[in-house]
Parts: structure tokens; C-alpha cells; sequence
């Protein structure tokens, strides 16, 4: 025989990437505990890191690797949000009643948008899409239910496993714990025949559905799974992250744009891609301001725009696949012996 | 011998355009059998109508008794294809391609990642590294399918319409785009694949390999059949002269 027969992924190389995060997830907070809270601010800003980083793994499923583009996401993440929120507030439902709601309206909602959408490709699927989020944003904005552009207030808190209630250490765990969950998920999908699939559909549906892919459920499937997970982060938001109140202008057109900006920055290929566009996009606004605080210019913010956008330029040109497989060319490149 | 595809007077039309009409024909189970004609016969839209890429606008098309509707269909009934402009998945490897055909776990499974499931796809891929095997692809197995050169993407259809296990496979084009040296391995291929007890229905315009290679030969011209028989039958036929010559 030529060459060795080939084999599955190992344990160690599939899990390799989790376990990373998992001490990470321990670690760096507690760093904010060692600086005498000197960096408390920075947890409410990974609370919200993680909350993105559940609806980017999602959608990187959907787009990245099933090649469906939706510009609709922060339209199931206000519907998960403002379903648990009114659902506690306005009918006095229990916690897990109205977290149990939110999550079936984000599994409906997808589902029949899916179902009716997804035979559209391409530009004409992300533009119908896009109306979805637009459709939400104004209910949401303008209903006396959801209080309008006032938004809700006295929202119940998820405790924490009753522990330190409230406080945002305890939170960044929480919510952390949930994005370790989904993002094992989504690693065990992508190296399994559905994740192949996936690919495979992404690539050419008509080749897949060739050889007995059935391509519209696969995709139907992974709307919903994607609609649920961002429904998921909008009832964390509600609960977990929003001080007692929640009002509609987190959930507007822009959002869903950086949305999509987070999962094509990180790499469209890899659930890490998200993971890390996500974290880069959301922290860039805090990174930027305390460089600028270093450097000792106080309004640096009015260059945020700028910076950003001097960034996406560069990662277009050097690395057009995203900050992931670009990250790892230059690593494999700094390995190789140099040739004289 | 069983009747492995009947196609009872199917007819395909786009509007005005009667690109498939009236064709009627029978392959028994263990033919080789080729499909022929000269540029915009209907063939390859015949070919889409067998593998239910879209319906018929009349007529049926039975595989062993049963009708075909749709790909997914077709493929559970042991219809396997290749793709006149190959089709492959570019950024999946070569051994990857040759795996999405095989059913796996469902979603759940996928997700918990079963104990059991690991020695499945183990199992997988040793079937997909003895199919590349049988084209001889193997030691590309790891290579990006859209990186390896054209003429093993061609091989590379052939291997991953394998991996359905096929009880008749249809090869639309399979030489075109190939050289000579790779035609004549392609034959070889082509005869190998049949010898393993496999129907198979090919189109082709290298009409030197169709009579070389197959013993039933379908004509088409203007979308209906004009000849049928054996490639001596055929090539001696007054009305396919006139078809390729332009009479």
C-alpha cells in the first residue's frame, strides 16, 4: 500500500479547541478579581461577548457552512428576548416558563420563515431575510406589548444556579458555560456527515441532492437550530445580562450587519472563526478606548469607525478568507525553517 | 434478464421547445448501453429526466417497476450520475466527496456524537479509500477535490456515484475533456465497473470509445430516437448518417 488508510479525527485534535476554552473561560475573568476590580467594567462586555458568540456559532453553521446567507438573525434574537421578557413581565409567567416560550417562538418563527424562505438562494435569500429583521425590529419598536420604543422595564434576573445572584462574574460563567455547551456542539456537527453535508451543499446543491442529500430539510434544519440559538442569546440578554430593563435599540438593522461582519472576519470555514469575530468585533470598542486612554487622548472613540474599518480593509487584502486561516498561515510560515 | 430502466414515450418540453419527445426504450439489467446524437439532441436532458433532476411534462420512466420523481428518489432506488461539467465539492477533499454519498448520522446522533459513531465513519472511509482505490485516486485522497487535475475529477464523480452502490449508473460525458491516454483508462474503468454487476448508461460524443466500448446504442436527433440497435446496427443506419452528416 502506498499510503495509510485514513482515519477519523483524533479525541485529542477534535477537543483540543474546547478544553483551550474551557481554562480560558476560567482564567481570564478571575484575572479581573487578581486587578483589585480594577477591570470590573470589562465583565459585563465578555457577558456580551458570549451572548454574540451563541448567535455567530449559529449562524456560521448556517452561512459559513451551509453557504445560506441570513441578514434576519437580531430579528429571532428580539423575539427570544422580548417573548421571555414579556412573557415575564406582562403575564407574571415563572422563569422557565418564559425562558421555555421564548424558545419555542424562536424554533416557530424559524421554522415557518425557513420553510418559506429557503427556497430562495443567494442574494434574494439574504434580502428576505434582511425583511424579517426589519419586520421584528418594528413590531418590537412600535407594539404597546413590547413598550414601544420604551421598552420594558422590572425584568425578573435568571439567578445563577442561585449563587452570588447578580453578580457579573457569576454571569460571565453563566453565560460562558452555555457558549462552551454550543460551541462543543457545533464542533462535534462539523466533523460528523452532517457537517459534511453541510459543506457539501454549500458547495453544489444540485451534486449534493445527486447523491441523496435531502438538501431543503438539512438547510430547514440548520435555520432552526441557528433561529433557536439566537433566541437563546436573546432570552440571556433579557435575564441575565440587561439590568431589569430591555429596550429595542439593540435589536436594529445595524446589528444584523455586524452580525454578519463577526462571522466572515473570524473565517467562514471554522466554528472558531465566529467564536473569535464575535469576541474581536464586540471588544474592539473597549480595546480601542483603553489604548487611547494609554496613550492619553480621552475621546479615541471617534476614531472607533476609523480603526474598524482600517481593519476589515486589511483583512480583506492579506488574508480574504478571514482572521483564523490568517492567523494560522503566518503561524505555519514562523514554523518552517527558513531556506538559504 | 429483468428490465433494469423502461422509458415509456417520455417527453420533456420548454415551452415551445420539444427538447425530449416521444423516447421509448428498455435497458436490461447488466447492459452497457449508450446514449448518442449530435449537439442539442436531448440527450443530456433526457439523462436529468432519469435521474429526476426535473419532471417529465409526459410519459414514465421506471427503474426495476418503480417510478422516478425526484433526485433523492432515484438515488434510493439505485440510480447513481455524474455531471456532464463536473460537479464536484471543491473545498471538501477528495475523500470527503466520495463520503456525502453515504448515509450517516442524523442530526441528534451527530450533535452527542455516539460512541458507535466514530467506528461508522472509520468505516466510511475505509469504503470511500477502497472506491478512490478501485479509480485509483488514492493517494489524493486528502487533496482539495478542486485542486487535483481534470481528468481525476472526472474519475473522482465516477468513484463518489459508486459510493451509492448503484444498481445502474448513468455517465453523462464521462471521456469528454479527457486525452487519449486517459480515455483508454477510462474504458477499462467504465468495463471493470460494469464486470462488478453494475447497469450503466452512458452518454457520449467519442463515438471511438462508444463503439469500442458499449453493445446498445440509443440515438437521438431533434429530441426523438431515430436508431437503436448494436454499434454496427447503428453506424450503418441511413437516417443517423444523416443526423451526424447534416443530410
Amino acid at each position: 500500500m502506498t499510503s495509510s488508510l485514513p482515519q477519523p479525527i483524533s479525541p485529542l485534535r477534535l477537543y483540543r479547541g474546547p478544553l483551550l476554552l474551557l481554562v480560558l473561560i476560567i482564567l481570564l475573568p478571575l484575572l479581573t478579581l487578581l486587578a483589585h476590580g480594577r477591570y470590573g467594567y470589562l465583565l459585563p462586555l465578555a457577558q456580551l461577548c458570549g451572548i454574540y458568540a451563541i448567535i455567530v456559532t449559529g449562524l456560521t453553521l448556517l452561512m459559513g457552512f451551509t453557504g445560506q446567507v441570513s441578514l434576519g438573525h437580531a430579528g429571532f434574537y428580539a423575539l427570544g428576548a422580548y417573548t421571555a421578557a414579556v412573557a415575564a413581565t406582562r403575564c407574571s409567567a415563572p422563569l422557565w416558563l418564559a425562558i421555555l416560550l421564548a424558545l419555542c417562538a424562536g424554533a416557530l418563527v424559524s421554522f415557518l420563515t425557513g420553510y418559506s424562505l429557503l427556497r430562495l438562494t443567494g442574494h434574494y435569500l439574504a434580502l428576505a431575510t434582511l425583511c424579517l429583521g426589519i419586520i421584528i425590529y418594528g413590531l418590537i419598536n412600535n407594539l404597546e406589548i413590547t413598550g414601544a420604543a420604551a421598552g420594558l422595564t422590572d425584568l425578573p434576573q435568571w439567578k445563577v444556579f442561585g449563587l452570588l445572584p447578580g453578580h457579573p462574574l457569576a454571569k460571565v460563567y453563566f453565560i460562558w458555560g452555555i457558549v462552551l455547551l454550543v460551541i462543543l456542539w457545533a464542533v462535534h456537527l462539523s466533523e460528523s456527515p452532517v457537517g459534511r453535508a453541510l459543506r457539501a451543499i454549500h458547495g453544489d446543491e444540485v451534486a449534493a441532492a445527486s447523491l441523496g442529500v435531502n438538501t431543503f430539510a438539512t438547510k430547514l434544519k440548520v435555520f432552526v437550530i441557528s433561529g433557536v440559538l439566537a433566541a437563546l442569546a436573546g432570552v440571556l440578554y433579557a435575564f441575565v445580562y440587561a439590568d431589569s430593563y430591555l429596550g429595542p435599540e439593540e435589536f436594529n438593522l445595524m446589528f444584523s450587519v455586524q452580525l454578519l461582519i463577526m462571522v466572515v472576519i473570524g473565517g467562514l470555514g471554522s466554528v472558531w472563526g465566529g467564536l473569535a469575530g464575535a469576541v474581536v468585533l464586540t471588544g474592539m470598542h473597549e480595546l480601542i478606548t483603553l489604548v487611547g486612554e494609554k496613550c492619553g487622548s480621552t475621546d479615541m472613540a471617534k476614531y472607533e469607525q476609523l480603526i474598524f474599518g482600517l481593519i476589515l480593509v486589511l483583512i480583506v487584502i492579506f488574508s480574504r478568507d478571514g482572521l483564523i486561516p490568517g492567523v494560522r498561515r503566518g503561524l505555519a510560515r514562523l514554523m518552517q525553517p527558513r531556506r538559504c | 434478464m429483468a428490465d433494469c430502466l423502461r422509458i415509456d414515450a417520455a417527453s420533456k418540453h420548454f415551452g415551445g421547445l420539444k427538447a425530449v419527445d416521444q423516447v421509448s426504450f428498455t435497458i436490461q439489467e447488466g447492459a452497457l448501453a449508450a446514449l448518442i446524437g449530435p449537439n442539442g439532441a436531448g440527450k443530456t436532458t433526457l439523462f436529468n429526466l432519469i435521474a429526476g433532476a426535473m419532471p417529465l411534462t409526459s410519459g414514465t420512466i421506471t427503474c426495476y417497476g418503480k417510478t422516478v420523481r425526484e433526485p433523492r428518489n432515484a438515488c434510493r432506488m439505485g440510480i447513481a450520475r455524474t455531471f456532464q461539467n463536473v460537479r464536484l465539492f471543491h473545498e471538501l477533499t477528495v475523500l470527503e466527496n466520495v463520503m456525502v454519498g453515504m448515509s450517516g448520522a442524523g442530526f441528534l446522533a451527530a450533535s452527542l456524537r455516539w460512541p458507535g459513531q466514530v467506528q461508522a465513519e472509520r468505516l466510511r472511509m475505509k469504503r470511500a479509500y477502497y472506491l478512490l482505490e478501485r479509480v485509483g485516486l488514492e493517494d489524493l485522497s486528502a487533496a482539495r477535490a478542486g485542486e487535483i487535475p481534470f481528468g481525476q475529477q472526472r474519475l473522482l464523480e465516477i468513484a463518489r456515484a459508486l459510493a451509492l452502490e448503484p444498481k445502474l449508473l448513468l455517465l453523462d460525458e464521462p471521456a469528454a475533456g479527457l486525452n487519449r491516454t486517459e480515455t483508454g483508462a477510462l474504458a477499462t474503468l467504465i468495463r471493470r465497473i460494469h464486470q462488478g454487476n453494475i447497469t450503466i448508461l452512458l452518454v457520449e460524443h467519442d463515438m471511438n470509445l462508444v463503439m469500442r466500448l458499449v453493445e446498445q446504442v440509443i440515438v437521438l436527433d431533434g429530441g426523438k430516437k431515430i436508431a437503436e440497435g448494436t454499434p454496427d446496427a447503428v453506424r450503418n443506419n441511413a437516417a443517423v448518417c444523416a443526423a451526424y452528416l447534416g443530410g
